[in-house]
């Protein structure tokens, strides 16, 4: 079962349809259900009709509906610890309750809009993912393509596991790893700012406390000069932190040796081995 | 004529066979140790060889030997050795002397045009304030004459045994379009691609079934995939935001042609370093040094960049 899924729609009904799926998963695995979309109670309720007696649910506490403000912090920009402390709670006492964990499908596109707000949102995706490795929670994280257009990739690029168009590509992903991140993918001229964008949102709060970082490269298949240079200057802003690349691709290694950046960053061999 | 010897001195050093070689330069490199000069000398590993049996282990402190196959493969490697070596070396205050000899017989057509271009392009690489002899040898029994015309035409002085010279010949670098020659018509079949920036995936995939093909190892094929990106990202950014890959597979060896609608007017580049923050020029100096030999063509109709590597 995917713990954190990415879902990108151009139409509700393609939302309210993956929610439910997502939902349905968490019902039959004795998960407290919880659904989050911009609309009235009333309205979220009524999507959820083919998981059967939703009013039931509801009675039961096994189910919980609210508008998308209610569930986020209040103000234009999440605030990432606050936000994942707040989900911890809500998992927490669903355990509490008799529940295996907490089930989450939610409509964060409001929420994204600005560029800043979504770059803080990026941050929480990845600190949230973190809490879901291990913690009782599985999210279904949902964007409207038809209100983010490209932005959109801001946030799938910070999913491992996501249901998007074809063609909607960020053409990598990143993920917390053990001290630090794991990237995937190919980094170039068409995505190389997203890819500096989301190694700030891992700066922000994933990496906040760390004093060492290690960038798990093993499945970054390729990386161009330009991304190479975003590499770097997240590596001087994350100083005084030491940062290591781990089993870097070999494009990697190759723009470092004939530019001459070999003193700007550190490789390691998988596993940590120098 | 007088030719001034205390600033930059860029000479073609003509010779007919090994015997005459080594009596012209030996005598050149004695002459340097006379002056307290330092010294490069970046030829083929037996002529290295054969000099510093002739010099002595004497000369050894004021002069380095490296092998031009492993300098200048590819010709556009050459100039920033130079560059380099004399920017290491004009503090000392001492006079500088260097022998390259990056043409000889083996030398494929197109990598001797981009031979005839390095020679150019060395009588703009310096400022001309440095004290600094270059001599570029040319064996005139080995080559064809069209190659000898071309060092006369790349040279703005002379030697030959005792006797030295302006060359009336000598044509400088056209500063205007430096790239203006077109290319010679690619030898394969290729395979074309039109792209812009959401296509670059399919650029890289595109040259690495080439390399395959061509049975490159890994590390080859992804250094050659790297070089393709590059240009295709200066495409992306400086050549109008698009342009078109040309792959083609000729036994070993692959040909990538990247062109689009940039005009490229620095005649050095590719050829220094970008510094640490700088991007100009970045794509074709990894392109240089990965490839075995890269050609440009630019004008007011636009931009190709030809790279060639091999198995």
């Amino acid at each position: 079962m995917v713990r954190h899924l990415c879902c990108v729609f151009s139409t509700d009904v393609q939302f309210i349809s993956a929610a439910v799926d997502f939902l349905r998963q968490g019902l039959h695995a004795g998960e407290r259900l919880l659904y989050v979309a911009d609309r009235d109670a009333d309205a979220l309720l009524a999507d959820l009709a083919p998981l059967g007696d939703v009013a039931a649910l509801v009675e039961q506490g096994a189910l919980v509906v609210q508008p998308v403000r209610a569930t986020y912090s209040s103000g234009d920009v999440i605030e990432p610890q606050a936000q994942v402390a707040a989900y911890r709670s809500l998992a927490e006492a669903a355990v509490a309750d008799g529940f295996t964990g907490l089930c989450v499908a939610a409509d964060a596109t409001e929420l994204v809009t600005g560029a800043d707000a979504r770059h803080r949102f990026m941050a929480y995706e990845l600190a949230v993912d973190r809490f879901m490795a291990e913690g009782p929670m599985r999210a279904m994280c949902a964007y409207d393509v038809r209100v983010l257009d490209d932005a959109v990739l801001d946030l799938v690029c910070v999913h491992r596991d996501h249901r998007v168009p074809s063609g909607l590509q960020p053409g990598f992903a990143m993920w917390p790893g053990d001290e630090g991140v794991g990237v995937s993918g190919e980094i170039d001229v068409s995505n190389a700012e997203r890819f500096a964008v989301a190694l700030d949102a891992a700066l922000d709060t994933l990496l906040a406390e760390a004093d060492r970082v290690r960038i798990n490269a093993a499945h970054l298949e390729f990386i161009d000069a330009e991304g190479t240079s975003a590499l770097i200057s997240f590596i001087e802003r994350a100083a005084p932190r030491g940062v290591v690349v781990a089993d870097p691709p070999r494009s990697l290694r190759a723009v470092v040796d004939t530019l001459g950046w070999k003193d700007r960053l550190a490789f390691a061999g998988p596993e940590g081995t120098a | 004529m007088t030719i001034e010897t205390t600033r930059y001195r860029h000479d073609a050093f003509f010779y007919s066979g090994i015997d005459e070689f080594i009596r012209g330069t030996a005598q050149f490199l004695r002459d340097g140790l006379a002056e307290g000069a330092v010294m490069l000398v970046v030829l083929a590993p037996e002529k290295n060889e054969r000099l510093q049996a002739e010099l002595g282990p004497a000369a050894s402190s004021s002069i380095t030997f490296r092998n031009m196959a492993e300098v200048g493969k590819n010709p556009a490697r050459i100039i920033p050795v130079w560059r380099d070596w004399v920017q290491e070396h004009l503090p000392s205050g001492r006079p500088l002397r260097g022998i390259g000899e990056p043409i000889t017989p083996e030398r494929r057509f197109d990598e001797l045009v981009e031979c005839v271009r390095h020679e150019s392009l060395l009588n703009v690489a310096f400022d001309g304030t440095e004290p600094f002899w270059l001599l570029c040898p040319y064996d005139v029994s080995a080559l064809e004459a069209a190659v000898v015309t071309e060092a006369r035409r790349t040279h703005p002085s002379w030697v030959r045994g005792d006797e030295e010279g302006a060359s009336e010949d000598y044509v400088p670098v056209d500063l205007h379009t430096p790239f203006a020659a077109p290319l010679s018509p690619l030898a394969a079949p290729a395979e074309t691609l039109h792209f812009g920036d959401e296509e670059m995936r399919r650029v890289r995939d595109v040259t690495s079934r080439a390399a395959r093909q061509a049975g490159f190892s890994r590390d080859r094929e992804w250094d050659l995939v790297l070089a393709v990106n590059e240009l295709a990202t200066n495409s992306i950014r400086h050549g109008g935001g698009a342009g078109t890959l040309r792959v083609a597979v000729d036994g070993d060896r692959v040909l990538c042609e990247v062109a689009d609608d940039g005009w490229i007017r620095d005649p050095l580049i590719g050829r220094v370093p970008p510094g640490v923050e700088g991007t100009s020029g970045r794509g074709l100096w990894i392109a240089n040094q990965l490839c075995d030999l890269v050609q440009v063509h630019s004008g007011p109709a636009g931009t190709t960049v030809r790279l060639s590597m091999r198995a």
